[in-house]
């Protein structure tokens, strides 16, 4: 059985997903974007183009193209184009077939079934044409969701036990809807819509343009809102500086050369300030204001009533419209899935539940907090880390910390902090029975295994005997979801510091093993080290020892490098002595040693 | 006695059926899975390959503006302007950058109609590129804004 694809049938864009390993995925058209323009043309010399193309040669053909045919949706009016006359759910199946085509040139396999999404107020009538417009582009319309239901549905609504109350707002490129629904296990209900149809992001780009072009005559006296070239450079930057100003405080239009007079070319150069911006737009913001409280008064609930509002659409990533929500509703609106293709992947989501694709217990989740063991120095070894799909399951080998050491003791982590001491302890259990060796050689494995509910095993096994010890914790033990967010806060917070301490202590652990091997190698090479270089090891030895507790990292690598020089200083002498004796049967031992490592 | 034993082996009928049921649901799922998965694979594949390809698609596309300011500066008489214009379009001509070509008709797959002209020519035919189009490793990354003729 094929694929069910998810399809935004929209009045100025469109937009199709499909579910993919039990998750939305949004479906770039042939052109390479992930909407398409809602538009059809047809030339004179008979051929018919969507999306893009279309777009792009409507000025020159405006009596061939046709555009915003969702507004026309279940009325009996037709769009006669040269002799022929096409009804609007003809025009609506050549956006779906254009997209059918599209995704399975993608996907690399055959769609034959479709949900297809409409306002919530759409009636009847305009239900069945866009239903019927599916039937003859070759799809099987499976189900006609409300475009609300199917935001919900993408942001996992139908999950929640308790019945609340959702508000959408929906401000696309050219329309604009409000609508409430009541959700409770699963079932979605629309209780009050509103809206305007001719609002939309392309009025705000149209406000930058008109002040700029304002502006611009009062500056130079020129007037460009004749001249076609400097008008469309216009339009390009007036759209590409609301993008910015959304993540910005402030742009520069650079327009070199748009126009000349006797004097010379003419620059139009222009910062533009959010607040400059918001100023210019108000009235736009406004407008989608009342629609909020007639829907509300529909629904007969008051603000407060309200538990999530959900924004769809381009037009919301401006932060006005989301500072005007939360001042509206004293309450911070959803925004996590990007509002274009919020719709399309409900769709696709109601498409793989009526394909039996997505069930609860295929929606997988990720470990939010990366998942470890505590190790030499007090320090967090990650083994999982965060944001990893479950079920999993990941191994890391480690080794004791002190000579002849007969059991390790695993202290269980989560968090994000380098030391162990800032982290979460979900438990701890020991592995003993370890045969006694010098500590770096015994090999244990620590094993972390998932499984899909969320209950962790760990497994600790000595590798050379084969005895190992578990422990399992179930997913309460694990965090909430505010701590989760405390702790991954504080992580950022504390980045630097806990780089630097870290660094510390793993230079401490360093010295430590050099001061431990070395003493291992003098007691090892017995008289063969001369007592002046004892001496000298020692007293290199006794500094490093004296610096370990400092909090200088650059005093004890250098008490270290010391050490370290004058071990080297003996074994090179010891190692030529030795060389000249046997040199081919050492050269290969050591090689051997090597290898082992 | 020996209705209740036939009741009995009914319920057991209907659980083993119950559970067929899910042991099917259950691999049909995981066939899912494993195809959703090659097909994945597969297309990550291919992606990775056009990424290389085209990954300075966004870098060239803001890079097109300075190009279009050095060329409308390289029009006045600064002869270092237009040296400086040449050395940049060769730079970026050289990582695959090509010009659309708009001597013939309009192609919508290819040139952006911004304007129209009624007078005596060719119809379709393209009368003055407004903004240049470029292509870069043969796919377009802006369209050339055109006037068309249309009688």
């Amino acid at each position: 059985m094929g694929k069910i694809l998810g399809i935004d049938l929209g009045t100025t864009n469109s937009c199709m997903a499909v579910i993919e390993a039990g998750t939305p995925k949004v479906i770039p058209n042939a052109e390479g974007n992930r909407t398409t323009p809602s538009v059809v043309a047809f030339t004179k010399e008979g051929q018919m183009i969507v999306g893009e193309p279309a777009k792009r040669q409507s000025i020159s053909n405006p009596e061939g193209t046709v555009a915003s045919i969702k507004r026309k949706m279940g009325t009996k009016e037709k769009v006669r184009i040269g002799n022929k006359e096409y009804t609007p759910e003809e025009i609506s199946a050549f956006i779906l077939q254009k997209m059918k085509r599209d995704a399975e040139n993608y996907l690399g396999e055959t769609i034959k079934e479709a949900v297809i999404t409409v306002p919530a107020y759409f009636n009847n009538s305009q239900r069945e044409a866009t239903k019927a417009a599916g039937e003859i582009a070759g799809l099987e319309v499976k189900r006609i969701i409300n475009e609300p239901t199917a935001s919900c549905l993408a942001y996992g609504l139908d999950k929640i036990k308790e019945d609340q109350t959702i508000l959408v707002y929906d401000l696309g490129g050219g329309t604009f809807d409000v609508s409430i629904l009541d959700v409770g296990e699963g079932v979605f209900e629309v209780v009050a819509t509103s809206g305007d149809t001719h609002l939309g992001g392309d009025d705000w780009d149209k406000k930058i343009m008109d002040y700029l072009i304002e502006e611009f005559k009062k500056e130079t006296g020129v007037d460009i809102s004749k001249d076609k070239m400097a008008l469309q450079r216009l339009k390009d930057a007036s759209e590409k500086a609301k993008i910015e100003l959304s993540s910005v405080m402030q742009t520069e239009i650079n327009l070199p050369y748009i126009t000349a007079d006797s004097s010379g070319p003419k620059h139009l150069v222009k910062t533009l300030t959010r607040t400059k911006f918001e100023a210019l737009t108000e009235d736009l913001l406004k407008r989608t204001e009342e629609p909020i409280t007639q829907a509300l008064k529909d629904a007969k609930l008051e603000p407060e009533n309200i538990d999530k509002i959900l924004l769809v659409g381009g037009a919301t990533r401006m932060p006005a419209v989301r500072e005007l929500v939360r001042r509206y509703f004293a309450k911070d609106p959803r925004k996590d899935i990007n509002p274009d293709e919020c719709v399309a992947m409900g769709a696709a989501i109601q498409g793989g539940v009526l394909g039996g694709e997505v069930r609860d217990i295929l929606l997988l989740d990720v470990t939010p907090l990366s998942l470890g063991v505590e190790t030499k120095g007090a320090l967090f070894t990650r083994v999982i880390d965060r944001n990893t799909t479950i079920p999993c399951e990941k191994s890391k080998i480690f080794t004791t910390a002190e000579d002849y050491q007969t059991s390790v003791d695993i202290n269980i982590l989560q968090g994000e902090r380098p030391l162990a001491k800032d982290n979460h302890s979900l438990g701890r259990f020991t592995l003993s029975g370890i045969p006694p060796a010098p500590m770096g050689i015994p090999q244990i494995e620590v094993t972390f295994k998932i499984d899909a509910n969320g209950i962790m095993h760990v497994t600790a096994k000595d590798l050379a005997t084969k005895k190992d010890a578990s422990i399992t914790i179930s997913g309460s033990a694990t965090l909430k979801d505010e701590e989760i967010e405390k702790m991954k806060k504080e992580a950022e917070k504390f980045a630097k510091e806990d780089e630097k301490l870290k660094e510390l202590i793993e230079t401490r652990n360093k010295a430590d093993h050099i001061i431990h091997v070395t003493e291992r190698t003098i007691k090892d090479l017995g008289d063969k080290v001369t007592e002046e270089e004892k001496e000298r090891i020692n007293k290199a030895k006794e500094k490093l020892k004296g610096v370990l507790s400092s909090e200088n990292i650059q005093e004890i690598n250098s008490a270290i490098e010391e050490l370290n020089n004058e071990v080297y200083k003996v074994s090179s002498r010891l190692y030529q002595a030795k060389s000249e004796e046997k040199k081919e049967e050492e050269n290969k031992g050591e090689e051997d040693k090597k290898d082992q490592k | 006695m020996k209705k209740s034993k036939k009741k009995k082996s009914d319920e057991k009928d209907k659980i083993i059926k119950e559970k067929d049921k899910i042991i099917e649901n259950n691999l049909n799922q995981m066939k899912k899975m494993q195809a959703d998965f090659i097909n994945f694979k597969n297309r990550i594949e291919k992606e990775k390959e056009e990424f290389v390809k085209y990954a300075n698609r966004e870098l060239m596309l803001k890079l097109l503006d300075v190009l279009d300011n050095l060329e409308r500066a390289s029009q006045t008489e600064d002869e270092g302007i237009k040296l400086i214009y040449k050395q940049f379009k060769d730079i970026l001509e050289k990582e695959g950058l090509e010009e659309i070509d708009t001597t013939g008709k309009f192609d919508p797959y290819y040139h952006e109609v911004i304007a129209v002209e009624n007078s005596d020519c060719e119809e379709g035919k393209i009368i003055e590129v407004l903004q240049k189009g470029y292509l870069l490793n043969n796919k377009v990354l802006r369209h050339s804004k055109v006037k068309i003729c249309k009688r």
